[in-house]
């Protein structure tokens, strides 16, 4: 029988996106020999060409036939129906899913850490507080700003959170000419226009160039490296240092623990299929939160029989996605002037806009106590003109060919311009809302698959709803001839966190206040699934912080 | 179990299979009922195709009969190994795109953006491949010039432009019929959207008319989607 090959170092990360990528670098910056484990393969700024393509092929992640999760949504009967689905998976390349970021890099607040304290119970939701504060993450917040790179402007503004910077550490980017329209009519309307930070260079930064205004940002790989993927920003040059080694294409099924209980080495499948075993003294897993739930789930032993860190049964609890809504202005070209047409067709700079008047409700009418509120970001979609034009093949079912298709697809490009905003809620924990192994579905190496169940709660709606009605007043302040919006129930595809919540007690939590899994001594969880809630903003910038956060809390033991 | 695709906040669109035709709901009127790919497999609808096309001397049956490297333009980008249509399917593709995306003084025509092309270098795709397309569009230009054939006593390419909108028109009042020119439209809209690289969109022609702008650096030798794939 061929023996397994093993391999040691001092610390195994799996995962090298937003949570693994500071462990790594930390540690290996401190001295430590670490090795990444990644599923997918190494690609960096040469390889990511602006071709839609790319992403309409799923090329740099995970395809439906190799690996799936089950969906279980609710069928709105009460019941949940399942599917399978590819749509979680956000990058299969080192650097995961922060290759493909918008980087909205907002912090959370204060009340978001103290989420039950500050505005009470929800009946039906698994709300906690958070067992550090904001003052906790502050300095990481700072540390991330500077290390992988914030740009951005401070205003003062009724809910901006303290800071021990006075600004952030690279001027803005370059704004397109909306911005200016939206400032006058959020200020006509008494709201606060914010310049959004963003985690994308607005100068040199070493050997990352700043962003080229390509327009084609969001899910399109960066081609200058001024978005700040765990890849760019760190593992690159911790792999330079020569303490970290990134071993790609290695898919990591079970973690394997001693008679105590913790951790001593990984297992993954190579490239061509062979079982290896890392041998560490320290394991940080950082799949993203579906999937870390899942190892942690699949890696049972004799100490720990229903996965790791299960004994209370919390691995994979309280996931949540991000609730929220979308909505869009749409302005009629023929409508303005030439200059003003000019300025809306301009393509390259940034709409960088956001408003958090709301981000705590205090409104009698709409709920009978303050709540917490949301985010509105104002920022364009990539493009996709493929994926546009595809969808005008129909009209209310019917095919459309020939002139009358030619004039609609004109129309659409040529006589009016979409502008969209994005509202980010908290999606509220919930025993409905959690990961499991599924009985039947399997991935390409036989393991089984994670079970998502998304079930959402009617308040994240209401939220919601009160939110998407202020970025269409908006729109309509800005002059746009048509503004609608819609609050989501579905699940985003990204944004998701949770699941390994942590906390001080283990009967309610997975992972202690340092992100170690409870009942083990040696092994951590650094993406985002230590969050009790998201926050009422994309939670990036949060697991970047904490995960800075961890490495610190691991030095200290080393 | 379906398989769902869901929204991506702050994300581009990912190719969804909604904007291909499901499969399972091909079924031609002119056939005995049966779908898309049971009747690709059976060996009664081989054999009818069979018949089909041996009514129809100026077509030829064999996809790969012969060299027609002259009749469709040189990609420089990217090569065709192997050719999937015939010289005449091409004529009659021609005929059919120019039909459903036409030169009609507002923009660029099928021709313009160089979809068939485009399409014979679509039809090398795996995806594409596995989907079955090849065989679909093979076959459906057979049944359109039988259609054509059977009310104009003439295939499609040699109709007149108003005939060939009126073939065009009682195609897609079939369910089957809309399938099958919906995947030509498929085609017609990558060659006009796509980086010009990949064979369509001749001089980024389809993006000026859209005033879009594409995106810097463009796909290149060797760091296409397909060699990441």
């Amino acid at each position: 029988m061929k023996s397994l090959k093993v391999i040691k170092c001092d610390v195994c990360v799996v995962g090298s996106g937003v949570g693994g990528g500071p462990v790594a670098s930390e540690l290996a910056k401190a001295g430590h020999k670490v090795i990444v484990l990644e599923k997918g393969g190494w690609f960096n700024e040469q390889d990511f060409k602006k071709d839609e393509m790319l992403g309409r092929r799923r090329v740099f992640r995970s395809q439906l036939e190799d690996e799936r999760h089950v969906l279980a949504e609710p069928n709105g009967d009460g019941e949940f129906e399942e599917s399978t689905t590819s749509q979680f998976w956000g990058g299969n390349i080192v650097g995961g899913a922060s290759n493909f970021m918008s980087a909205y890099f907002h912090r959370l607040k204060p009340q978001d850490f103290k989420l039950l304290t500050t505005f009470g119970a929800i009946e039906g939701a698994n709300i906690a507080d958070w067992p550090i504060s904001y003052e906790d993450l502050e300095p990481y917040y700072t540390k991330v700003e500077n290390i992988v790179g914030v740009s951005g402007k401070i205003v003062n503004h009724p809910h901006l959170e303290p800071r021990s910077t006075p600004d952030y550490p690279y001027p803005p980017l370059p704004e397109h000419p909306i911005a200016n329209w939206f400032d006058k009519a959020a200020n006509k309307l008494g709201f606060h226009p914010l310049p959004m930070a963003r985690g994308i260079l607005s100068r040199k930064k070493d050997n990352r160039n700043p962003c080229e205004l390509s327009g084609y940002c969001g899910s399109y790989g960066c081609h200058s490296g001024a978005k700040a993927s765990s890849r760019a920003s760190l593992l690159d040059d911790a792999v330079k240092g020569g303490n970290c080694e990134v071993i790609t294409h290695a898919k990591v099924y079970h973690i394997n623990t001693d008679d105590k209980g913790n951790a001593i080495s990984v297992n993954y499948y190579d490239i061509n299929g062979e079982a290896v075993e890392v041998q560490a003294k320290k394991i940080i897993i950082a799949c993203y939160s579906i999937e870390s739930s899942r190892l942690l789930l699949a890696s049972t032993s004799k100490s720990h029989p229903n996965g790791i860190g299960n004994q209370h049964n919390q691995i994979g609890k309280n996931l949540h996605c991000c609730a929220g809504g979308t909505g869009h202005g749409v302005f009629d070209l023929d409508k303005l002037p030439q200059d003003k047409q000019a300025e809306l067709k301009v393509r390259g700079p940034f709409f960088n806009r956001a408003l958090q008047d709301w981000y705590t409700i205090d409104d009698k009418e709409a709920f009978d106590k303050p709540v917490k509120g949301g985010t509105i970001d104002f920022v364009f979609d990539p493009p996709s003109p493929t994926s546009d034009v595809m969808d005008m093949r129909y009209d209310d079912g019917e095919l459309l060919w020939g002139s009358k298709l030619k004039q609609n697809i004109k129309s659409k490009f040529t006589q009016s311009k979409d502008f969209k905003f994005e509202v980010f809620c908290d999606w509220l924990p919930t025993d409905d809302c959690n990961v499991t192994l599924d009985h039947y579905e399997t991935d390409k190496w036989g393991s089984p698959v994670a079970k998502v169940k998304v079930g959402f709660h009617q308040h994240d709606l209401k939220v919601a709803q009160y939110i998407v009605d202020k970025g269409v007043e908006v729109m309509k302040g800005m002059g746009a001839d048509e503004a609608y919006g819609n609050v989501w129930s579905d699940p985003t595809s990204n944004l998701i966190a949770g699941g390994l919540r942590f906390g001080n007690d283990p009967k309610t939590s997975a992972l202690d206040v340092n992100c170690r899994v409870h009942g083990t001594n040696n092994l951590y969880v650094s993406d985002g699934s230590f969050m009790p809630n998201g926050g009422s903003v994309t939670p990036t910038f949060t697991i970047y912080a904490n995960a800075f956060r961890v490495a610190d809390k691991i030095l200290e033991t080393m | 179990m379906k398989i769902v695709h869901s929204k991506s906040a702050g994300d581009a669109h990912y190719l969804s299979k909604s904007e291909k035709p499901q499969i399972s709901s091909f079924k031609p009127h002119w056939t005995t009922g049966i779908n898309r790919r049971d009747f690709i497999k059976s060996s009664l609808a081989v054999s009818l195709l069979a018949n089909m096309a041996a009514c129809k001397p100026n077509i030829s049956s064999n996809t790969n009969a012969k060299d027609t490297t002259k009749l469709i333009s040189d990609i420089p980008t990217v090569k065709i190994e192997k050719y999937t249509f015939s010289e005449d399917q091409h004529l009659d593709l021609d005929a059919i795109f120019m039909c459903l995306f036409p030169d009609d003084g507002d923009g660029p025509s099928a021709n313009d953006l160089n979809v068939t092309t485009y399409l014979e270098w679509a039809m090398s795709d795996e995806r594409n491949i596995d989907d079955g397309d090849p065989e679909f569009i093979a076959k459906g230009i057979g049944w359109l010039n039988q259609l054509s054939n059977d009310n104009i006593g003439k295939i499609f390419r040699e109709a007149t432009l108003k005939q060939q909108n009126e073939l065009i028109t009682e195609t897609v009042g079939s369910e089957a019929g809309k399938n099958w020119v919906s995947i030509l439209l498929y085609y017609v809209v990558e060659a006009l959207t796509l980086d010009p690289f990949y064979g369509g969109n001749t001089n980024q022609v389809g993006w000026n008319w859209l005033e879009h702008q594409g995106g810097f650096p463009h796909p290149i030798q060797g760091k296409t989607y397909r060699d990441f794939s």
